[in-house]
């Protein structure tokens, strides 16, 4: 999974996408994803992908690392795609083409968005302890992912890791997942009597208040816009 | 191996939105059902067990194919069914926001997703006072993942779409002639139980070597529990 990756990129560019604020950049992602539902007509989506693609290289991010990251979501498009086969070519393209065209569009915020700003508007919409937890789980897991990595070098020191060894493989995996869930708790543990020591009520992920909007904003709700046009008049 | 991996903008609109408001009430009678909870232990236990659901997710199984865990039935064992539904939420949540699940249908695999962890619960809960705790788990997550598997094909059927009808769409535009309309509906239903079967031709045998893969390591996880840690199961209050 690709979140430190992601939170580097977050964090460290400097477009007019990166100063943009995160709730019109997230309507530009939500428009996207609007066009693609409405349009089945493969060369609009082609069209779409291509601009998400330039829009990716204007903000100078790695375009071929981003458009890896959906790589996953293909693949199923492919498998769903390939079971929709009824003589045409043309379905499999368009269900191939909305599944990598969404997912760019989603990464496109991620990548230029910090995930405290991302999380400050999702608290606006999911109930505290959701919120919470959905905060947690991002901050958790960069501690874990670390944990993780020891282990398994651990394991692989001692009993190695080989393809040919399956079940040795999959005990391995286990003991490192066991640890590791022990380890979760624990941490789990420390973590509440953290948040009994803070006098924590609900309410962690509103830790910031939105931001007011600027010249940068204009860019995504603009983009927005021609996304939604686009998709009337061609899609 | 069970997600839903539907991409945005195949599944109707309608259907999307039914799946988050099931979704939706079932996360609504979870957090009714866990208002007692103190919530201070509540958030870091959910919050950081589903960072382990999504670290299991993030690790490529040592077996020569792309195969990962999902590891939502041994969450469901340790969060309960009402916190584990939350978990597996936000887990999608954080998924589709990576990239790695389309953003609208975040209700629907929520509701594949929370099965598990539902039904997982409840099939361990049943086995364990009879047979030990990893043989307990083996089956109850073979079990789950099957029931889950199923619920997804339910959902792929019902929610068909047909390839035909936008394929008609972009060839003959506004065909207003019944009994043209009268033999395109016939088609389509063909078209789309041929579509159903084949993506369970194409899933099952897949999603049947997952279900292995993934019962022997929860029970390898869930015995390496029981010996170290028997007290981290989730117990049902009485």
């Amino acid at each position: 999974m690709d979140l430190y990756f992601i939170d580097y990129l977050a964090s460290n560019g400097h477009s007019f996408f990166h100063k943009a604020s995160a709730v019109p950049k997230m309507i530009f992602s939500m428009s996207i994803i609007i066009a693609i539902i409405m349009s089945n007509r493969p060369s609009f989506l082609a069209f779409l992908l291509l601009f998400l693609l330039l829009l990716l290289k204007i903000l100078r991010q790695p375009v071929l690392k981003i458009l890896a990251m959906t790589f996953y979501v293909a693949v199923f498009a492919i498998i769903f795609a390939v079971s929709q086969i009824s003589g045409s070519f043309l379905w499999p393209l368009t269900i191939i083409l909305k599944a990598v065209t969404a997912a760019l569009s989603v990464l496109i915020v991620l990548t230029t968005t910090n995930y405290f700003d991302i999380f400050a508007v999702l608290a606006h919409f999911l109930p505290k302890l959701i919120a919470d937890s959905l905060f947690m789980t991002y901050r958790s897991f960069f501690i874990l992912l670390k944990e993780l990595k020891n282990l398994t070098m651990a394991v692989k020191v001692k009993r190695g890791l080989s393809p040919r060894k399956i079940f040795t493989n999959l005990k391995s995996l286990g003991d490192i997942l066991g640890v590791l869930f022990i380890h979760a708790v624990d941490l789990s543990s420390r973590s509440s009597e953290i948040l009994a020591i803070r006098g924590y009520k609900g309410g962690m992920a509103k830790y910031r208040s939105l931001r007011c909007f600027s010249k940068y904003d204009f860019a995504p709700l603009i983009l927005s816009v021609a996304a939604l046009l686009g998709v009337g008049i061609f899609g | 191996m069970s997600h839903l991996h539907i991409p945005d903008g195949i599944i109707d609109p309608i259907w999307l939105l039914i799946g988050f408001i099931v979704t939706g009430l079932i996360i609504g009678l979870s957090l009714f059902m866990l208002r007692k909870k103190d919530i201070q232990k509540l958030v870091p236990r959910i919050g950081i067990i589903s960072a382990v659901m999504l670290l299991g997710m993030s690790v490529p199984l040592p077996i020569g194919i792309g195969y990962h865990l999902n590891l939502s039935v041994l969450v469901g064992i340790i969060l309960g069914p009402w916190a584990g539904f939350i978990s597996a939420f936000i887990v999608n949540l954080i998924l589709a926001l990576i990239g790695h699940g389309g953003v609208t249908v975040i209700g629907l695999n929520s509701l594949i997703i929370g099965s598990e962890t539902v039904f997982g619960f409840l099939f361990f809960g049943a086995l364990r006072s009879f047979l030990r705790i990893n043989i307990s788990a083996l089956i109850a997550t073979f079990f789950a993942l099957a029931l889950s598997t199923a619920l997804m094909m339910g959902i792929v059927g019902i929610t068909q779409v047909n390839p035909a009808k936008f394929l008609h769409h972009h060839e003959h535009n506004h065909q207003t002639q019944l009994e043209e309309h009268n033999h395109q509906v016939d088609s389509q239903e063909e078209l789309a139980e041929i579509s159903l079967i084949k993506f369970a031709k194409i899933i099952i045998p897949f999603a049947f070597i997952g279900w292995v893969i993934e019962s022997l390591i929860t029970s390898a996880i869930i015995g390496f529990m029981g010996r170290v840690k028997p007290d981290l199961f989730y117990e049902r209050e009485r």
